[in-house]
């Protein structure tokens, strides 16, 4: 992992496309800025894993032998 | 072309059926082709069944029958990604999680699949700023179960 101290404002490339900023440093979260091309999706690492862990735990669904979900037909 | 399913057996699916998502589904990422199979004896649900390997399925269901308030803006980024430039070309899935308890069935509404019908491109994608959880309560009568508390 390459490690960089930044101040407030400074910024980080990435390629020649993504641009990082330090926008402000609270006590306890930093908010950042980032420039990126409309293709390339970011998104907070918590929620990519929490749908990640969704994903993994649907797959493991039990097969609905029950009537319970007809309902929702109308 | 014959799809093997570990619920339902063997299946014959039509070709053009193929769905390729280009980044394969978070948490299955090496995943690339599937196919919607609609089964009767599933309904309301359909069964989102993977040609690569492993051979994973989901169940999935249209969202707008559980919430038909359910909305949300795909980004330009998730539009070109399916190659799609009308929002009405597209089909729009939910994906279930049926637990031993399937009272405590749940939906994911923060994380939608989209299909693009003509162009048979699919992505799951990422609500940014939604108000809605990866563990949404499937039947109304069970909102106040701890499945909502642990929404993200």
């Amino acid at each position: 992992m390459l490690v960089f101290t930044r101040k407030k404002d400074e910024s980080l490339i990435i390629g020649n496309e993504i641009e990082v900023t330090i926008l402000n440093i609270g006590s306890g979260n930093v908010k950042v800025g980032i420039n990126a091309p409309r293709y390339i999706s970011v998104h907070r690492h918590e929620v990519y894993e929490a749908i990640k862990r969704e994903n993994l735990a649907a797959s493991k669904s039990q097969i609905p032998k029950t009537d319970i979900f007809k309902k929702l037909l109308g | 072309m014959l799809v093997h399913t570990v619920s339902f057996g063997d299946l014959d699916v039509p070709e053009d059926k193929i769905i390729t998502f280009k980044e394969g589904l978070p948490g299955f990422a090496q995943l690339h082709r599937f196919v919607i199979l609609d089964l009767d004896e599933l309904k309301p649900f359909q069964y989102l069944q993977s040609l690569d390997d492993p051979p994973i399925s989901l169940y999935i269901i249209n969202p707008f029958m559980v919430d038909p308030t359910y909305e949300f803006r795909l980004t330009d980024s998730d539009m070109a990604d399916i190659n799609c430039k009308n929002s009405s070309e597209l089909a729009v899935y939910a994906v279930a999680t049926i637990p031993e308890n399937p009272g405590e069935a749940t939906i994911n509404l923060m994380a939608p699949i989209v299909v693009n019908e003509k162009d048979r491109l699919g992505k799951q994608v990422i609500l940014i700023e939604s108000r809605y959880s990866v563990k949404q309560p499937l039947l109304a009568d069970n909102n106040t179960s701890e499945a909502k508390a642990k929404g993200a």
